[in-house]
Protein backbone atom coordinates (compact mmCIF):
# COMPACT_ATOMS: atom_id res chain seq x y z
CA UNK A 1 0.00 0.00 0.00
CA UNK A 2 1.49 3.14 -0.88
CA UNK A 3 0.98 6.73 1.23
CA UNK A 4 -1.51 8.04 -1.36
CA UNK A 5 -3.64 4.82 -1.10
CA UNK A 6 -3.50 5.96 2.55
CA UNK A 7 -4.27 9.28 2.13
CA UNK A 8 -6.62 9.52 -1.39
CA UNK A 9 -9.94 8.46 0.16
CA UNK A 10 -10.32 11.32 2.43
CA UNK A 11 -8.75 13.71 -0.08
CA UNK A 12 -11.97 12.18 -2.28
CA UNK A 13 -14.60 12.83 0.53
CA UNK A 14 -14.99 16.53 1.50
CA UNK A 15 -17.21 15.27 4.22
CA UNK A 16 -14.43 12.78 6.06
CA UNK A 17 -12.19 16.20 5.32
CA UNK A 18 -14.63 18.56 7.16
CA UNK A 19 -15.12 15.61 9.91
CA UNK A 20 -11.63 15.00 10.71
CA UNK A 21 -10.78 19.18 10.67
CA UNK A 22 -13.40 19.24 13.08
CA UNK A 23 -12.31 16.83 15.21
CA UNK A 24 -8.90 18.67 15.82
CA UNK A 25 -10.31 22.21 16.18
CA UNK A 26 -12.54 20.78 18.47
CA UNK A 27 -9.54 18.72 19.98
CA UNK A 28 -7.45 21.91 20.41
CA UNK A 29 -9.91 23.97 22.33
CA UNK A 30 -10.56 26.20 19.49
CA UNK A 31 -13.27 28.71 19.55
CA UNK A 32 -15.38 28.05 15.72
CA UNK A 33 -16.37 31.77 16.54
CA UNK A 34 -13.70 33.00 14.94
CA UNK A 35 -14.25 31.48 11.57
CA UNK A 36 -15.91 32.28 8.36
CA UNK A 37 -19.39 30.67 8.63
CA UNK A 38 -18.26 28.06 5.64
CA UNK A 39 -15.29 26.66 7.84
CA UNK A 40 -16.85 26.24 11.03
CA UNK A 41 -16.16 22.66 12.35
CA UNK A 42 -19.36 20.61 12.83
CA UNK A 43 -20.15 19.31 15.99
CA UNK A 44 -17.90 17.25 17.79
CA UNK A 45 -20.59 14.00 18.13
CA UNK A 46 -21.64 14.44 14.11
CA UNK A 47 -17.85 14.22 13.07
CA UNK A 48 -17.07 11.18 15.15
CA UNK A 49 -20.34 9.71 13.26
CA UNK A 50 -18.89 10.42 9.82
CA UNK A 51 -15.15 9.26 10.58
CA UNK A 52 -15.88 5.47 10.73
CA UNK A 53 -17.88 5.82 7.46
CA UNK A 54 -14.25 6.13 5.65
CA UNK A 55 -14.79 4.08 2.89
CA UNK A 56 -10.92 2.41 1.34
CA UNK A 57 -9.67 -1.12 1.55
CA UNK A 58 -8.42 -0.58 5.06
CA UNK A 59 -12.18 0.11 6.61
CA UNK A 60 -12.60 -0.72 9.33
CA UNK A 61 -9.22 -0.45 10.91
CA UNK A 62 -8.03 2.69 9.95
CA UNK A 63 -12.23 3.94 11.02
CA UNK A 64 -11.42 2.33 14.54
CA UNK A 65 -8.06 3.38 15.22
CA UNK A 66 -8.32 7.42 13.81
CA UNK A 67 -11.51 7.29 16.24
CA UNK A 68 -9.90 6.01 18.81
CA UNK A 69 -7.14 8.23 18.27
CA UNK A 70 -9.30 11.62 17.65
CA UNK A 71 -11.12 10.58 21.31
CA UNK A 72 -7.70 10.26 23.01
CA UNK A 73 -6.95 13.58 21.81
CA UNK A 74 -10.69 14.87 22.17
CA UNK A 75 -10.74 13.72 25.81
CA UNK A 76 -14.03 11.56 25.29
CA UNK A 77 -15.08 9.15 27.34
CA UNK A 78 -15.98 5.32 25.98
CA UNK A 79 -18.98 5.92 27.08
CA UNK A 80 -20.06 8.44 25.18
CA UNK A 81 -18.56 6.75 22.20
CA UNK A 82 -20.21 3.68 22.66
CA UNK A 83 -23.34 5.51 22.65
CA UNK A 84 -22.79 7.45 18.96
CA UNK A 85 -21.33 3.84 17.81
CA UNK A 86 -17.91 4.54 17.42
CA UNK A 87 -16.17 2.78 20.37
CA UNK A 88 -13.26 0.74 19.29
CA UNK A 89 -13.84 -3.10 19.33
CA UNK A 90 -11.51 -3.92 22.52
CA UNK A 91 -10.31 -0.79 23.89
CA UNK A 92 -8.16 -2.14 26.72
CA UNK A 93 -6.15 -3.77 23.96
CA UNK A 94 -5.22 -0.38 22.11
CA UNK A 95 -2.07 0.99 24.31
CA UNK A 96 -0.07 4.04 22.71
CA UNK A 97 2.29 1.59 21.38
CA UNK A 98 0.26 -0.40 19.87
CA UNK A 99 -2.05 2.61 18.69
CA UNK A 100 1.87 3.43 17.25
CA UNK A 101 2.67 0.25 15.65
CA UNK A 102 -0.38 0.26 13.71
CA UNK A 103 -0.09 3.86 12.62
CA UNK A 104 3.01 3.56 11.28
CA UNK A 105 3.35 0.45 9.88
CA UNK A 106 -0.61 -0.57 8.19
CA UNK A 107 -1.96 2.93 7.90
CA UNK A 108 1.28 5.39 7.12
CA UNK A 109 0.12 7.62 9.64
CA UNK A 110 2.53 8.57 12.39
CA UNK A 111 0.87 9.86 15.84
CA UNK A 112 3.35 12.34 15.44
CA UNK A 113 1.45 13.80 13.27
CA UNK A 114 -1.76 13.78 14.90
CA UNK A 115 0.29 15.62 17.68
CA UNK A 116 1.94 18.16 15.76
CA UNK A 117 -1.46 19.35 13.73
CA UNK A 118 -3.01 19.62 17.74
CA UNK A 119 0.28 21.10 19.06
CA UNK A 120 0.30 23.83 16.32
CA UNK A 121 -3.18 24.58 16.18
CA UNK A 122 -2.93 25.51 20.07
CA UNK A 123 -0.11 27.57 19.64
CA UNK A 124 -2.17 29.05 17.00
CA UNK A 125 -5.00 29.47 18.98
CA UNK A 126 -2.58 30.85 21.93
CA UNK A 127 -1.21 33.70 19.66
CA UNK A 128 -5.10 34.81 18.40
CA UNK A 129 -5.90 34.85 22.38
CA UNK A 130 -2.81 37.08 22.82
CA UNK A 131 -3.11 39.33 19.84
CA UNK A 132 -6.16 41.24 19.44
CA UNK A 133 -8.23 43.86 17.33
CA UNK A 134 -6.21 43.30 14.15
CA UNK A 135 -6.44 46.14 11.75
CA UNK A 136 -4.98 45.65 8.20
CA UNK A 137 -4.90 47.45 4.90
CA UNK A 138 -3.10 47.06 1.91
CA UNK A 139 -3.45 49.80 -0.78
CA UNK A 140 -1.99 49.01 -4.17
CA UNK A 141 0.09 52.28 -5.15
CA UNK A 142 -0.31 52.54 -9.18
CA UNK A 143 1.73 55.10 -10.01
CA UNK A 144 4.54 53.25 -8.30
CA UNK A 145 3.82 50.61 -9.57
CA UNK A 146 4.37 49.03 -5.59
CA UNK A 147 1.91 47.80 -2.65
CA UNK A 148 1.56 49.67 0.91
CA UNK A 149 0.37 47.84 3.67
CA UNK A 150 -0.47 49.46 7.38
CA UNK A 151 -1.27 46.93 9.94
CA UNK A 152 -2.27 47.59 13.32
CA UNK A 153 -2.67 45.43 16.62
CA UNK A 154 -3.35 45.13 20.15
CA UNK A 155 -0.94 43.08 21.80
CA UNK A 156 -1.68 42.11 25.48
CA UNK A 157 1.73 42.37 26.86
CA UNK A 158 3.50 45.02 27.99
CA UNK A 159 6.75 46.49 26.49
CA UNK A 160 9.64 44.50 28.00
CA UNK A 161 12.44 42.25 27.89
CA UNK A 162 10.06 39.33 26.39
CA UNK A 163 8.73 41.49 23.89
CA UNK A 164 11.82 42.85 23.10
CA UNK A 165 13.55 39.70 22.60
CA UNK A 166 10.40 38.48 20.35
CA UNK A 167 10.69 41.31 18.03
CA UNK A 168 14.18 41.36 17.31
CA UNK A 169 14.32 40.65 13.98
CA UNK A 170 16.93 38.06 14.46
CA UNK A 171 14.40 36.31 16.38
CA UNK A 172 11.36 35.96 13.82
CA UNK A 173 12.27 32.78 13.06
CA UNK A 174 11.54 31.75 16.88
CA UNK A 175 7.81 30.50 15.57
CA UNK A 176 9.00 28.87 12.06
CA UNK A 177 5.51 29.46 10.69
CA UNK A 178 6.31 32.12 7.72
CA UNK A 179 10.17 33.03 8.69
CA UNK A 180 12.03 29.30 8.68
CA UNK A 181 15.61 31.37 9.48
CA UNK A 182 16.34 35.14 10.06
CA UNK A 183 20.25 35.68 11.33
CA UNK A 184 22.18 38.69 11.51
CA UNK A 185 25.61 38.79 8.68
CA UNK A 186 28.26 40.59 8.06
CA UNK A 187 28.05 43.67 5.70
CA UNK A 188 27.42 41.60 2.20
CA UNK A 189 28.64 44.35 0.18
CA UNK A 190 31.09 41.96 -1.81
CA UNK A 191 28.70 39.85 -2.83
CA UNK A 192 29.30 37.34 0.17
CA UNK A 193 26.64 36.59 2.82
CA UNK A 194 28.30 35.75 6.28
CA UNK A 195 26.56 34.73 9.41
CA UNK A 196 27.92 37.39 12.31
CA UNK A 197 28.42 35.83 15.17
CA UNK A 198 28.68 37.64 18.67
CA UNK A 199 26.39 40.74 17.82
CA UNK A 200 24.63 42.37 21.00
CA UNK A 201 22.13 40.09 22.96
CA UNK A 202 18.75 39.22 21.98
CA UNK A 203 16.34 42.32 22.41
CA UNK A 204 19.09 45.09 22.94
CA UNK A 205 19.37 47.87 19.73
CA UNK A 206 21.42 47.02 16.99
CA UNK A 207 21.86 48.37 13.85
CA UNK A 208 23.14 45.96 10.41
CA UNK A 209 22.25 43.66 8.22
CA UNK A 210 19.88 40.39 8.40
CA UNK A 211 19.68 37.31 6.38
CA UNK A 212 15.56 36.26 6.19
CA UNK A 213 14.03 33.13 4.52
CA UNK A 214 10.85 33.42 4.16
CA UNK A 215 8.70 29.99 3.02
CA UNK A 216 5.09 29.61 2.42
CA UNK A 217 4.32 26.10 0.10
CA UNK A 218 6.86 25.40 -2.33
CA UNK A 219 7.52 29.06 -2.27
CA UNK A 220 10.95 30.39 -0.59
CA UNK A 221 12.04 33.57 -0.76
CA UNK A 222 15.51 34.30 0.44
CA UNK A 223 17.04 38.54 1.02
CA UNK A 224 19.47 40.18 2.95
CA UNK A 225 17.52 43.10 4.98
CA UNK A 226 19.06 46.58 6.32
CA UNK A 227 18.20 46.93 9.63
CA UNK A 228 17.90 49.43 12.55
CA UNK A 229 16.33 47.83 16.03
CA UNK A 230 15.63 49.76 18.47
CA UNK A 231 15.08 48.72 21.81
CA UNK A 232 14.27 51.54 24.53
CA UNK A 233 11.92 51.23 28.03
CA UNK A 234 8.99 53.20 26.64
CA UNK A 235 9.27 51.76 22.78
CA UNK A 236 10.44 49.46 20.45
CA UNK A 237 11.09 49.82 16.69
CA UNK A 238 12.52 48.19 13.59
CA UNK A 239 13.41 50.43 10.58
CA UNK A 240 14.42 47.50 7.62
CA UNK A 241 14.84 47.73 3.41
CA UNK A 242 16.15 45.59 1.74
CA UNK A 243 19.38 45.53 0.80
CA UNK A 244 19.76 42.62 -2.09
CA UNK A 245 16.95 40.09 -2.85
CA UNK A 246 18.93 36.99 -3.12
CA UNK A 247 16.94 34.08 -4.35
CA UNK A 248 13.85 32.99 -5.21
CA UNK A 249 12.91 29.09 -4.92
CA UNK A 250 9.72 27.01 -6.42
CA UNK A 251 9.78 23.50 -5.75
CA UNK A 252 13.27 22.97 -6.40
CA UNK A 253 13.92 25.52 -8.99
CA UNK A 254 16.11 28.54 -7.94
CA UNK A 255 16.02 31.87 -9.91
CA UNK A 256 17.71 35.32 -9.24
CA UNK A 257 15.17 37.72 -6.67
CA UNK A 258 12.58 39.35 -7.85
CA UNK A 259 12.02 41.81 -5.03
CA UNK A 260 12.84 44.76 -6.07
CA UNK A 261 11.42 46.84 -3.05
CA UNK A 262 10.78 45.65 0.78
CA UNK A 263 10.99 48.61 3.19
CA UNK A 264 8.98 49.60 6.16
CA UNK A 265 8.93 50.08 10.03
CA UNK A 266 7.63 47.97 12.59
CA UNK A 267 6.79 49.67 15.85
CA UNK A 268 5.33 48.92 19.46
CA UNK A 269 3.89 51.68 22.00
CA UNK A 270 2.08 51.45 25.50
CA UNK A 271 -1.54 51.10 24.39
CA UNK A 272 -3.44 54.17 25.62
CA UNK A 273 -6.14 52.45 27.43
CA UNK A 274 -4.44 50.17 29.36
CA UNK A 275 -0.20 50.82 29.20
CA UNK A 276 0.60 48.98 31.78
CA UNK A 277 -0.67 45.31 30.22
CA UNK A 278 -1.59 46.23 26.46
CA UNK A 279 0.68 47.35 23.71
CA UNK A 280 0.05 48.63 20.13
CA UNK A 281 2.28 46.83 17.37
CA UNK A 282 2.18 48.67 13.67
CA UNK A 283 3.46 47.63 11.05
CA UNK A 284 4.37 49.72 7.88
CA UNK A 285 5.92 47.64 4.56
CA UNK A 286 6.08 48.63 0.87
CA UNK A 287 6.95 45.93 -1.42
CA UNK A 288 7.59 45.59 -5.08
CA UNK A 289 8.33 42.87 -7.33
CA UNK A 290 10.51 43.54 -10.77
CA UNK A 291 9.79 41.49 -14.25
CA UNK A 292 10.62 38.15 -14.25
CA UNK A 293 12.28 37.92 -17.34
CA UNK A 294 12.88 39.63 -20.79
CA UNK A 295 10.99 36.93 -22.79
CA UNK A 296 7.75 38.33 -21.30
CA UNK A 297 5.59 39.89 -23.96
CA UNK A 298 3.03 41.54 -21.97
CA UNK A 299 2.60 43.05 -18.07
CA UNK A 300 -0.38 40.40 -17.81
CA UNK A 301 1.47 36.96 -18.59
CA UNK A 302 5.00 38.05 -16.38
CA UNK A 303 5.55 36.09 -13.46
CA UNK A 304 6.86 39.08 -11.47
CA UNK A 305 4.11 41.22 -12.56
CA UNK A 306 2.00 38.61 -11.34
CA UNK A 307 3.34 39.26 -7.71
CA UNK A 308 2.64 42.53 -7.90
CA UNK A 309 -1.27 42.29 -8.72
CA UNK A 310 -1.55 39.39 -5.84
CA UNK A 311 0.83 41.42 -3.44
CA UNK A 312 -2.42 43.47 -1.78
CA UNK A 313 -3.51 39.89 -0.98
CA UNK A 314 -0.73 38.65 0.15
CA UNK A 315 0.86 40.97 2.24
CA UNK A 316 -1.90 40.53 5.09
CA UNK A 317 -0.49 36.98 5.59
CA UNK A 318 2.93 38.62 6.15
CA UNK A 319 1.32 41.28 8.42
CA UNK A 320 -0.49 38.56 10.29
CA UNK A 321 2.84 36.34 11.39
CA UNK A 322 5.25 39.33 12.37
CA UNK A 323 2.17 41.23 14.19
CA UNK A 324 0.40 37.91 15.80
CA UNK A 325 2.53 35.15 15.69
CA UNK A 326 5.78 36.52 16.21
CA UNK A 327 4.94 38.43 19.20
CA UNK A 328 2.15 35.94 20.63
CA UNK A 329 3.10 32.57 19.90
CA UNK A 330 3.57 30.08 22.66
CA UNK B 1 39.09 38.15 -46.95
CA UNK B 2 41.19 40.15 -44.05
CA UNK B 3 40.94 38.35 -40.38
CA UNK B 4 41.03 40.37 -37.81
CA UNK B 5 44.10 38.84 -35.69
CA UNK B 6 42.25 38.59 -32.71
CA UNK B 7 39.56 37.17 -33.84
CA UNK B 8 41.58 33.68 -34.85
CA UNK B 9 43.35 34.18 -31.65
CA UNK B 10 39.86 33.76 -29.60
CA UNK B 11 38.72 31.07 -31.79
CA UNK B 12 41.37 29.23 -30.95
CA UNK B 13 41.74 29.86 -27.75
CA UNK B 14 38.39 28.29 -27.29
CA UNK B 15 39.78 24.94 -28.35
CA UNK B 16 42.23 25.45 -25.34
CA UNK B 17 39.44 26.22 -22.96
CA UNK B 18 37.76 22.82 -24.55
CA UNK B 19 41.13 21.33 -23.42
CA UNK B 20 41.24 22.16 -20.61
CA UNK B 21 37.68 21.36 -19.87
CA UNK B 22 38.21 18.19 -20.82
CA UNK B 23 41.16 17.45 -18.64
CA UNK B 24 39.34 19.11 -15.76
CA UNK B 25 36.34 17.03 -16.04
CA UNK B 26 38.98 13.74 -16.47
CA UNK B 27 40.57 14.59 -13.62
CA UNK B 28 37.21 15.10 -11.56
CA UNK B 29 35.78 11.59 -12.85
CA UNK B 30 39.14 10.00 -11.94
CA UNK B 31 39.15 11.03 -8.23
CA UNK B 32 35.17 9.57 -8.17
CA UNK B 33 35.94 6.47 -10.27
CA UNK B 34 38.65 5.82 -7.36
CA UNK B 35 36.23 6.49 -4.52
CA UNK B 36 33.61 4.52 -6.42
CA UNK B 37 31.10 7.45 -6.49
CA UNK B 38 30.90 7.62 -10.18
CA UNK B 39 27.75 7.04 -11.38
CA UNK B 40 25.80 5.99 -15.33
CA UNK B 41 24.23 9.50 -14.76
CA UNK B 42 26.76 11.60 -14.41
CA UNK B 43 29.24 9.98 -17.32
CA UNK B 44 26.01 10.97 -18.98
CA UNK B 45 26.26 14.15 -17.93
CA UNK B 46 29.88 14.58 -18.40
CA UNK B 47 29.64 13.76 -22.31
CA UNK B 48 26.75 15.13 -22.87
CA UNK B 49 28.52 18.73 -21.37
CA UNK B 50 31.13 18.45 -23.40
CA UNK B 51 29.72 17.88 -26.66
CA UNK B 52 27.68 20.95 -26.05
CA UNK B 53 30.66 22.93 -25.18
CA UNK B 54 32.30 21.34 -28.56
CA UNK B 55 28.72 22.07 -30.63
CA UNK B 56 29.05 25.93 -29.61
CA UNK B 57 32.63 25.95 -30.87
CA UNK B 58 31.30 26.10 -34.54
CA UNK B 59 28.48 28.80 -33.41
CA UNK B 60 31.68 30.75 -31.84
CA UNK B 61 32.80 30.63 -35.37
CA UNK B 62 29.98 32.67 -36.53
CA UNK B 63 29.88 34.65 -33.10
CA UNK B 64 33.20 35.46 -33.09
CA UNK B 65 32.98 38.85 -35.99
CA UNK B 66 30.14 39.91 -34.08
CA UNK B 67 31.98 42.89 -31.73
CA UNK B 68 28.66 44.44 -30.15
CA UNK B 69 28.36 43.26 -26.60
CA UNK B 70 24.82 43.12 -24.41
CA UNK B 71 22.97 46.51 -23.18
CA UNK B 72 21.68 45.86 -20.00
CA UNK B 73 19.00 48.51 -18.92
CA UNK B 74 17.37 48.78 -15.20
CA UNK B 75 14.53 50.64 -15.04
CA UNK B 76 13.98 51.90 -11.58
CA UNK B 77 11.54 54.01 -9.50
CA UNK B 78 12.59 56.30 -6.85
CA UNK B 79 12.12 53.91 -3.95
CA UNK B 80 13.34 50.72 -5.45
CA UNK B 81 15.87 49.12 -2.92
CA UNK B 82 17.69 46.36 -5.31
CA UNK B 83 17.42 45.03 -8.87
CA UNK B 84 18.82 42.15 -10.78
CA UNK B 85 19.34 40.97 -14.55
CA UNK B 86 20.61 37.85 -16.43
CA UNK B 87 22.55 38.93 -19.58
CA UNK B 88 23.83 36.09 -22.19
CA UNK B 89 28.14 36.81 -22.38
CA UNK B 90 28.92 34.17 -24.72
CA UNK B 91 31.66 35.01 -26.65
CA UNK B 92 34.61 32.72 -28.48
CA UNK B 93 36.41 32.65 -25.71
CA UNK B 94 36.28 35.03 -22.49
CA UNK B 95 39.36 35.88 -20.51
CA UNK B 96 39.82 34.36 -16.97
CA UNK B 97 38.79 36.69 -14.25
CA UNK B 98 36.07 38.35 -12.79
CA UNK B 99 33.72 40.87 -14.24
CA UNK B 100 34.06 43.79 -13.18
CA UNK B 101 32.61 47.57 -13.12
CA UNK B 102 34.74 49.86 -14.94
CA UNK B 103 32.71 52.83 -14.07
CA UNK B 104 29.05 54.18 -13.69
CA UNK B 105 28.52 57.33 -13.22
CA UNK B 106 25.23 59.77 -14.25
CA UNK B 107 24.55 60.76 -17.89
CA UNK B 108 21.64 63.01 -16.60
CA UNK B 109 20.68 63.92 -13.05
CA UNK B 110 20.97 61.43 -10.84
CA UNK B 111 21.53 63.58 -7.49
CA UNK B 112 24.35 64.95 -6.15
CA UNK B 113 26.45 63.22 -5.00
CA UNK B 114 25.32 60.64 -7.05
CA UNK B 115 22.85 58.27 -5.88
CA UNK B 116 23.96 55.00 -7.31
CA UNK B 117 28.17 54.58 -8.05
CA UNK B 118 30.24 51.06 -8.32
CA UNK B 119 29.67 50.53 -4.95
CA UNK B 120 25.65 49.69 -5.10
CA UNK B 121 26.50 47.36 -8.39
CA UNK B 122 27.16 43.07 -8.05
CA UNK B 123 28.30 41.84 -11.14
CA UNK B 124 29.23 37.75 -11.44
CA UNK B 125 30.06 35.34 -13.89
CA UNK B 126 27.42 31.69 -14.28
CA UNK B 127 28.92 30.18 -16.71
CA UNK B 128 27.94 32.03 -20.23
CA UNK B 129 25.87 34.86 -18.28
CA UNK B 130 26.48 37.66 -16.47
CA UNK B 131 24.60 38.85 -13.54
CA UNK B 132 24.02 41.79 -12.45
CA UNK B 133 22.88 43.50 -9.14
CA UNK B 134 21.89 46.68 -8.01
CA UNK B 135 22.08 46.63 -4.22
CA UNK B 136 21.60 48.69 -1.07
CA UNK B 137 20.05 52.11 -3.56
CA UNK B 138 17.19 53.32 -1.16
CA UNK B 139 18.73 56.93 0.02
CA UNK B 140 16.82 58.59 3.34
CA UNK B 141 14.46 60.45 0.69
CA UNK B 142 14.35 58.02 -2.31
CA UNK B 143 16.63 58.13 -5.69
CA UNK B 144 16.61 61.35 -8.05
CA UNK B 145 15.57 60.83 -11.37
CA UNK B 146 18.15 60.45 -14.00
CA UNK B 147 19.94 57.91 -15.98
CA UNK B 148 23.15 57.08 -15.24
CA UNK B 149 25.56 54.48 -17.83
CA UNK B 150 28.20 52.45 -17.11
CA UNK B 151 30.35 49.36 -18.35
CA UNK B 152 31.42 45.78 -17.15
CA UNK B 153 34.32 44.25 -18.35
CA UNK B 154 36.66 41.12 -17.83
CA UNK B 155 39.83 41.92 -18.41
CA UNK B 156 40.49 43.89 -21.52
CA UNK B 157 37.15 42.60 -23.05
CA UNK B 158 33.88 44.27 -22.43
CA UNK B 159 31.04 41.97 -21.81
CA UNK B 160 28.03 44.11 -21.07
CA UNK B 161 27.03 47.91 -21.57
CA UNK B 162 24.99 49.14 -18.67
CA UNK B 163 22.00 51.86 -18.20
CA UNK B 164 20.19 52.97 -15.39
CA UNK B 165 16.96 55.02 -15.29
CA UNK B 166 15.39 55.85 -12.19
CA UNK B 167 12.21 57.69 -12.97
CA UNK B 168 9.67 59.61 -10.70
CA UNK B 169 6.05 58.51 -12.78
Amino acid sequence: MSDNDAQSPAARDPETNHALFSVYFHAAGLSPDRLPKALRPMALQDALEVIPRVSDRHRPLRAELVAHQMMRASGIDNETAVHRGVRPSAPPRWTDASVDAHLSSRLRVKRGVVTDVLDHARAHHASTERCTDPQVTSTANTAEGSTELYSKVKVLKPIGRELAERLDPRNWDRCRDLFAETHEVEDPSDGRVRNRHGGVALGHSWKGFLFERAEAGPQAVENVLRVDFVSEPAKLEVRYQLFRSLSYTFGGLEFPGIMQQNWGTLSVEPDATDPTTTSQLVCTKTVRYSRWGGWSAGGLVDFGEIFNYLAAATLPLWAEHLSRVVPCCA
Amino acid sequence: MRIEQDYLQQWISYWAYLSNDALERWFTTTKKMQSGKYSVTELIGDAMGYYGDAALAWYALLKGPDPTIPTVLFDLRPHDNTANKTVPIFGPALPEGKPQVAFLEPLVGGGHPANITARNCLVSRKGYHLEITLQDLLTPTGMSSGVYHGLVHIADRPVARLYIVVRTS
